[in-house]
């Protein structure tokens, strides 16, 4: 399923899934006959014999979507499948898709910029950072790699403390707050370690927070990572950023 | 047990050949020049050409005419006596026939070539299981299906209106060679026309100038052709104009040239326009690509 329009000019939604059918190399009349099929499935039934100049965005993504499946093919490659659809159309192509997904129990590879569509819909994830994989796995996986990151905030002097911290490995860093910091912690850190500290240098804590990272911190984070680890590549690499998920 | 049209069904059976499937594209192309109310205006001309010849056809052959009459009715058709019903007849229809089916071409170019570029549908095609070959063939086919729909056919029944009008077999026996020369010149127009609209379609991909380009092809090259001949009095520089050089290969299909120089003008002709029609498919295969290669 292609991101672009690309439609063929003048037929109806029917011809159309016919079409994708017949160039599968399916016989015309089962293409015909699947093409009702799958017309029905995404819910274009109403809308079959209507010339394509006349859909909706939406109504493309799923003709898009249907001309995919009229084949039955057990891999599905979807290119951003809610481009240009409005909230409401958005939740329902997602829905589709989970149902789909539910049901066939199909593989479906989603390439998005949209990283609510991915968290809703995937269990793995590849990041790619101008055109190189920079990190996949599960979603757990992914954020469990994140999982060590703490804010907190105090009362009484910084530099002790915070210098203690990093003695003990962690790596704080100072927000625009004042007394307030993220801390990357090492694996075997544990909580009452940033007691025990505040204690040791007089501090007050007055937060100590587990900081959750979503897909789309974990993939700003990943991109930097990317991004400062290359900085030879980042000189010859496009203006735009180009990245996807 | 009824069908739940809500649930999803599988589908399972026998893929056939990638060379099927480019027939799809074949009966895609006929609809959508077909299903343009716009382009009927152009389509009917042929029609009426046709129905007046056909017309013609029957009154010399059915109608006592004066003599004079029936003779001057055949020469307007191109015919060159009553009896026969020889071959230049045929040549001049199907290339009165083909001027309209190059201004069909004109702008259906834009609609069956042009749009799969411009509206990025060349992956919809390409990532099913046709390659570029296949995309190639179908659409060469397809136009080719329209020029010959508007050409040979035509042809091939004022061909058989003739001899049916006739008190016997003789007319289909002894003009045997005319059908045989309508196919293969018929097949020459569908060729030439084919590859190059194909061709200026994928790189133009817009009706304007697809339109501007391929007149100036058939029109402009004619005219310099002709101004350069009465330059020099050379006629080999009528080799510039594809009209032209279709029309001699056709009448050395139909077997009509007269002189020695004519027949090597046609010969000349023909390899110019294999070159073109070469040149022209190898600019389109690198032009069909399913995938656009950014550096």
């Amino acid at each position: 399923m292609p991101e672009t329009a690309a439609t063929v000019p003048v037929l109806k939604g029917v011809e159309f899934v016919t079409l994708s059918g017949d160039l599968y190399g399916m016989p015309h009349r089962d293409a015909r006959r699947r093409a009702h099929e799958v017309l029905d499935y995404v819910g274009l039934r109403e809308l079959r014999y209507r010339r394509l100049e006349e859909y909706s965005s939406g109504n493309i993504q799923r003709l898009k979507l249907a001309a995919a499946l009229v084949h039955d093919p057990r891999l599905l490659l979807l290119d951003e499948p809610t481009n240009g659809l409005d909230p409401s159309g958005r939740v329902a192509m997602l829905r589709l898709i989970d149902d789909l997904i539910a049901e066939t129990e199909k593989s479906v590879i989603l390439c998005t910029h949209l990283l609510g569509d991915v968290e809703q819909l995937c269990e793995q994830v590849v990041v790619l950072h101008q055109g190189t994989v920079i990190s996949s796995g599960s979603m757990d996986e992914l954020k469990q790699q994140t999982g060590n990151r703490f804010e907190i905030a105090w009362q009484g002097s910084d530099d002790g403390f915070l210098s203690a911290l990093g003695d003990r490995g962690a790596e704080p860093r100072l927000t625009n707050t004042p007394h307030h910091a993220r801390v990357d912690v090492p694996r075997q850190w544990s909580t009452t370690m940033f007691f025990e500290l505040a204690a040791k240098h007089d501090v007050v804590l007055t937060q100590l927070t587990p900081e959750e990272e979503n897909l789309e911190k974990l993939f700003f984070r990943v991109t930097d990572e990317a991004s400062t680890s290359r900085p030879a590549s980042r000189e010859e690499a496009p203006e735009e950023p180009s990245h996807g998920v | 047990m009824g069908f739940d049209n809500t649930r999803y069904h599988g589908w399972t059976g026998e893929l056939q050949s990638p060379w099927i499937s480019s027939l799809a594209i074949i009966r895609v192309a006929l609809l959508q020049v077909f299903r343009r109310k716009s382009y009927w205006i152009v389509i009917a001309l042929g029609l009426l050409q046709f129905l007046i010849y056909w017309a013609l056809i029957y009154a010399v052959n059915q109608v006592n005419f004066p003599h004079r009459v029936q003779t001057d009715i055949l020469k307007f058709m191109g015919f060159g006596s009553t009896t026969s019903g020889d071959g230049n007849g045929y040549i001049r229809f199907m290339r009165q026939q083909s001027v309209i089916v190059m201004i069909l071409l004109a702008f259906a170019g834009s609609l069956l070539v042009g749009a799969d570029f411009r509206m990025n549908s060349l992956p919809f095609y390409l990532s099913r299981r046709i390659n570029r070959m296949h995309y190639i063939v179908g659409k060469l086919m397809a136009i080719s299906a329209i020029v010959s729909l508007m050409t040979v056919l035509p042809a091939l029944l004022l061909f058989f209106e003739y001899g049916f009008l006739t008190a016997s077999f003789d007319y289909w026996i002894d003009n045997w060679r005319i059908p045989v020369s309508v196919i293969v010149y018929g097949a020459i127009i569908c060729a030439v026309l084919s590859t190059l609209i194909v061709t200026l379609s994928a790189y133009l991909q817009r009706v304007a100038p697809i339109a501007i380009t391929w007149s100036s092809v058939f029109v402009l090259l004619g005219s310099m052709a002709r101004f350069l001949r009465s330059g020099d009095g050379s006629n080999y520089w009528g080799l510039i104009d594809p009209w032209r050089d279709m029309r001699y290969v056709g009448r050395l299909c139909f077997g009509d040239l007269e002189t020695q120089e004519q027949y090597d003008f046609a010969c000349w002709a023909l390899l110019v326009l294999i070159a073109v029609c070469s040149l022209a498919l190898v600019a389109l295969v690198r032009r069909v690509r399913a995938v656009d290669i950014v550096e």
